[in-house]
């Protein structure tokens, strides 16, 4: 495994190394079973050496379990190549980059 | 409704870079349904086109993945349906390529009749019929092309009665798993073809030919996966030329093929512009010079391309001279020129000519787009005209030019992009095309 889905000892979700897409569905797992945990989702994702579009999915799901757990999320610290990424894909205006999307009530 | 807003009458000087063609990376997208193990292609352009063909293979199951420079690797050993509808098919025409492989490989294709198509009649009979020598039983039936073999294609001798670049295409690619050797006659020589052919033969097919018009194709058992770059877009450069030669600017183009081009580098140089073109670039410059008007017949490769023709109309319009553009491709691919004269143009159509007498300025004006390269003829003439032209419908140009008014403005033109109520200034981009 090339790659860590972690929280830190400040509540912040990090996901670092290599993150392809046959490693998605078990980042997914991890992540939400994460989300569970905390009460606002921030997601740090300056650990991330490569990846593709595998990864913006991982991200679309955490998304959707925050917003069905009615918690806030946002993710920050992206790379330049996972921002371009969102760019060339059309989800740089959809995914909360550098935002707090507000699902809580 | 998108616009592009130019305000133009400055020579353009600067430098842009040319993408992947886009005639080429759809059929290796399509061609990659061939393979028993994924494919990487990379130089894909980021287009519409693009994007729709890559929503018709996930439609088939198959897994696609793709980076941040637009490689994308598609993984066929996924794939759990055949049918491609015609919610995709009738926004794309060449959702066609995906018929030969389907039934090559996995004996079954229900896909969707393309419909019709704003230049002209392209039937899909030679598909078919190409198909049908090689062993498929085919029906079309409520709009749609049903297609199956239940036992390998076998290998045939096909005459192709008209030259045709995708039924080539789709023919060639059922011959790569054909039980035989199968010899394609008359058949297209453009250089996407050959680009599919090398792309087949990096896969483990057996194609020789590509590039002539008979092609030889010896059937093999399965294609494997590997990782190909496809061809700079030679029309994307030609039109970038002309955008230099039109305003009596300097501009060079890199990424790019000349050998791809002679002929409209040809016309370029009748024109009056001086070409250098090395291995990887090609450099115009007009001196500040009006162009001089040209004559100019659209044929298959490597004639002049019937894709060029709206581009060198709007060249003819500001050129010295009178310039007759003569279509023989398609039938009704003049429909920019009721636009060009709303902008001054002094160009007469008679049958499939367009006579052109050159004016020394347009004048800018509203005009509308009505299919890809008829939207880059506008484009062009507004570059041109004096003052600000408002081009609508740009849904029809982001199909085939990526980035198109990043790299205008790379070469120095006032171009931005309107979109809904306000407007949106591109950003400039590296000279790698890293930043869009």
């Amino acid at each position: 495994m090339q790659f860590e889905v972690r929280v830190n000892d400040q509540d912040i979700l990090c996901v670092t190394g290599k993150i392809y897409l046959n490693d998605i569905a078990q980042a997914c797992a991890q992540g939400s079973a994460l989300i569970d945990q905390l009460a606002t989702v921030r997601v740090d994702m300056s650990g991330v050496l490569d990846s593709d579009s595998g990864c913006l999915a991982m991200m679309l799901e955490w998304l959707r379990v925050a917003k069905v757990q009615n918690k806030d999320i946002s993710f920050n610290k992206l790379p330049q190549f996972m921002l371009d990424l969102c760019r060339v894909c059309g989800l740089d205006t959809v995914l909360p980059v550098d935002r707090v999307l507000q699902f809580h009530n | 409704m998108r616009k592009l807003i130019i305000t133009g009458g400055e020579p353009l000087c600067g430098e842009a870079w040319i993408s992947g063609a886009k005639n080429s990376v759809l059929p290796i997208l399509a061609a990659a349904l061939l393979a028993d193990e994924p494919v990487t292609v990379g130089n894909v352009p980021h287009l519409q086109d693009v994007t729709t063909m890559m929503e018709l293979l996930g439609q088939f199951g198959v897994q696609l993945v793709m980076n941040e420079k637009m490689h994308i690797q598609v993984d066929p050993r996924t794939i759990n349906n055949f049918n491609a509808p015609y919610e995709l098919v009738r926004t794309m025409r060449a959702s066609i390529l995906v018929l030969g492989p389907l039934l090559a490989h996995y004996g079954q294709a229900r896909v969707s009749l393309p419909g019709g198509c704003a230049i002209g009649p392209r039937p899909v009979d030679l598909h078919i019929n190409g198909l049908v020598a090689m062993g498929a039983d085919i029906k079309v039936e409520d709009g749609y092309i049903i297609a199956s073999s239940p036992h390998r294609l076998k290998a045939a001798d096909i005459l192709f009665d008209t030259v045709t670049v995708t039924g080539t295409e789709n023919i060639m690619m059922a011959a790569t798993l054909a039980k035989g050797t199968t010899v394609l006659r008359n058949a297209a020589k453009e250089p996407e073809v050959k680009d599919l052919a090398n792309f087949l033969n990096l896969l483990g097919a057996k194609i020789s030919g590509a590039g002539t018009d008979v092609i030889e194709i010896e059937g093999v058992e399965r294609l494997g996966g590997g990782t190909y770059s496809v061809v700079p877009d030679r029309i994307e450069t030609g039109t970038y030329l002309v955008a230099g030669a039109i305003t009596g600017g300097r501009v060079k183009v890199k990424h790019t093929k000349h050998e791809n081009l002679t002929a409209v580098l040809h016309k370029l140089e009748e024109a009056g512009a001086e070409i250098q073109a090395d291995n990887d670039s090609i450099t115009l410059d007009m001196r500040g010079r009006r162009p001089k008007a040209v004559n100019v017949v659209t044929s298959p490769f490597p004639g002049f391309p019937t894709d060029m023709q709206a581009q060198f109309t709007a060249l003819n319009s500001v050129a010295e001279g009178v310039g007759t553009i003569t279509e023989t491709v398609f039938e009704n691919r003049f429909m920019h020129i009721q636009e060009l004269h709303r902008m001054g143009a002094n160009i007469m159509v008679q049958g499939n000519s367009a006579i052109c007498q050159g004016v020394p300025n347009l004048l800018a004006a509203p005009v509308m787009a009505t299919d890809l390269r008829a939207s880059a003829s506008l484009v062009l003439a507004g570059l041109v005209a004096k003052g600000k032209t408002v081009v609508d419908r740009i849904y029809h140009i982001d199909r085939g030019y990526e980035c198109i008014e990043e790299k205008l403005i790379q070469l120095g033109a006032q171009i931005t992009r309107e979109i809904g109520q306000g407007l949106l200034t591109i950003r400039q981009v590296d000279s790698e095309g890293v930043d869009f």
